[in-house]
């Protein structure tokens, strides 16, 4: 698989950290299939340097990370910097999930995520066809 | 073809065994422990006996394992009060990774702040000495509960230990539970365990193996049950299992529900004989819904005590309970004791019809699953190995048998499934499951009643509505 030599998206997703939560992440990897997406999936339980290396070798345009079990603060404290040492300074990131333990308000949960890099942060019940939206507009974004 | 035998040569197991004991953390059994403990308990303890008695209703059996002894025994004793027929032993997910140490650590944490610091009873640990201890008094079936894809000495110790009841299978307690665990290894430990269990099994008191048809409990489509529970019977029966269950999940479907006891039943008769299996006794375990719990307690309640009429009405020999707490976590014991009285109180008020219920819906969904579940073991029965745990790790590598929803990174996911008539589950892709012709058609009817229902929902919203559907 390759992100080379096609005129569509790459997308690498997968679920960050120590977390087996599976099902959102195959509900996001049926409807970007759906959505005629190419991307390759991580899977649960997937290290940070994992997303960095896979969208090395897929020369992916955007990573969609998940995480349900409240550690994406943990996780993602190093993200951007991970894909900038890999040469991928422009590639998009957008995380989902469950990413905080307890509840905050969102504006404080997107400061803090976007402060790490992060393009756009999906906190708590998430409707995929918006994010797949915002996605397509923000991938002919970088095109252009 | 790899065809199940019947006359494969039931080796002894004897060195692999010593061995395997040797590496217990906490007085390692001997040998002829097991055996000679199990033959000095009443028959009432034993699950293959209460199993085999007629009976008026489905026996039920609530889930439940703490870390420390002491909350262990007040758990059984409790459920034990509650009228519990079956007393679970629910093992924690350390020990289900074979992880002893990390056990270990938290359960010497555990008994020093007075707090459970894992999900469940780390048997392998405590050891079978003090573990029958949990027992004392009790006079019923003890189930062990678990999802251990290498379970060998958990089996070992769980035996010696006086427990009659062994949950779990190489398929069933891999895919939903593991990301990357190779099948080929569980189908070799699970062969061990099903042999181990056949080896310890007095002629009229066997061992009982049930299996986990619950899966994913995610939008799992009924043939996938049933091919994976015929599966595992096929490969229990092999090693020399005698009393064997096979189990789902509620469907949300009570039509679908209905089918799938039935077709389970023959199938499970019909596939034993066509590979000259005899004296192997089947029984229909059902899970109250396994999906995702509402939170409000009054929802929850209403859930477990319609799933505990419809165990009744498909003829379950046994139910599986669940709590009010399910959508928060462990749930107390009074929680689940009370969950066993109020199935207990439907069951024994609203008892089972003289004959199976069902009807000209019934009928087609049957007969659709049944055609599905032969066209798949087929396939699988036609896969080039000599052995047929061989072909059933082939039909998982290929796709053959897809579990939609599993974490492990070897499922293909190539299947999709969404609720259509009657909230029941059907397949709009049937991936690399070689189903063809006429089924899918009837697959496909079912879902254009709902596409008809709400023609504007996209796949995302009708996903979430299917996989939260007891939760709106």
């Amino acid at each position: 698989m390759s992100g080379y030599g096609s005129n569509r998206a790459m997308l690498v997703i997968g679920v960050i950290g120590n977390d087996i939560h599976v099902v959102a992440n195959r509900v996001l990897e049926i409807c970007l299939k759906d959505a005629g997406f190419r991307f390759i999936n991580l899977g649960t339980n997937s290290m940070p340097e994992d997303f960095a290396d896979a969208a090395l070798e897929v020369a992916a345009d955007a990573v969609l990370i998940g995480s349900l079990n409240g550690e994406a603060p943990h996780w993602c404290r190093n993200i951007r910097n991970l894909f900038r040492e890999r040469g991928l300074d422009r590639i998009i990131i957008y995380l989902g999930g469950n990413v905080v333990t307890g509840e905050l308000p969102h504006a404080e949960v997107e400061a803090l995520f976007k402060g790490l890099g992060i393009d756009r942060v999906y906190y708590g019940a998430t409707d995929f066809d918006e994010m797949i939206s915002a996605l397509r507009k923000d991938l002919n974004g970088r095109a252009t | 073809m790899g065809a199940p035998r019947s006359d494969l040569d039931l080796e002894a197991i004897g060195k692999l065994r010593a061995r395997l004991l040797g590496t217990a953390p906490t007085d390692p059994p001997e040998l002829g422990s097991a055996v000679e403990y199990l033959a000095n308990l009443s028959d009432a303890v034993f699950a293959s006996v209460t199993l085999a008695k007629p009976r008026s209703r489905p026996l039920i059996q609530p889930r439940g394992g703490f870390a420390r002894f002491q909350d262990q025994r007040a758990l059984t004793l409790t459920l034990a009060r509650a009228g519990a027929d079956f007393i679970p032993l629910t093992i924690d997910s350390h020990t289900r990774h074979n992880d002893y140490e990390t056990a270990a650590v938290l359960l010497e944490r555990s008994e020093l702040e007075d707090k459970n610091f894992l999900n469940g009873y780390p048997l392998v640990n405590h050891g079978y000495k003090l573990s029958r201890k949990l027992y004392q008094g009790v006079g019923k079936p003890i189930s062990l509960r678990h999802g251990t894809p290498d379970a060998r000495l958990l089996v070992e110790v769980a035996l010696a230990t006086g427990i009659t009841e062994i949950e779990g299978g190489a398929l069933t307690y891999t895919l939903p539970y593991t990301r990357g665990y190779p099948l080929a290894r569980s189908l070799m430990n699970w062969q061990y365990c099903d042999r181990l269990c056949a080896m310890l099994s007095a002629p009229k008191r066997p061992i009982h193996r049930e299996s986990f048809g619950v899966l994913t409990a995610t939008l799992v489509p009924p043939v996938t049950v049933a091919v994976v529970e015929v599966c595992e019977l096929l490969l229990a029966a092999e090693q020399g299992v005698r009393s064997f269950a096979v189990s789902f999940a509620q469907t949300g479907s009570i039509t679908q529900d209905l089918a799938l006891a039935g077709v389970l039943r023959e199938a499970t008769h019909d596939y034993l004989a066509r590979f000259g299996f005899r004296d192997v006794s089947v029984h229909l375990v059902y899970h109250q819904w396994m999906g995702a719990f509402p939170r409000e307690y009054v929802r929850a309640a209403a859930l477990i005590a319609t799933s505990a009429q419809i165990a009744a009405l498909i003829g379950a020999d046994k139910v599986v309970t669940k709590t009010k707490e399910e959508a928060r976590g462990i749930p107390h014991p009074d929680s689940n004791a009370e969950a066993v009285a109020m199935v207990r109180y439907v069951l024994e008020h609203l008892p089972l019809p003289a004959a199976p219920i069902g009807g000209k819906e019934v009928e087609i969904e049957a007969s659709r699953i049944r055609r599905e579940l032969d066209m798949i073991m087929d396939a699988i029965f036609d896969l080039p190995t000599e052995e047929f745990w061989r072909s059933v790790a082939l039909a998982f590598e290929r796709g053959i048998i897809d579990v939609p929803f599993a974490p492990h990174e070897g499922n293909l996911n190539a299947v999709l499934t969404l609720r259509g008539r009657g909230n029941g589950i059907y397949i709009t892709d049937p991936g690399r499951m070689p189903l063809t012709g006429d089924v899918l058609e009837e697959e496909k009817a079912a879902l254009a009643e709902r596409r008809k229902e709400r023609p504007e929902e996209t796949l995302f919203a009708s996903l979430m509505h299917d996989i939260e559907l007891m939760m709106r």
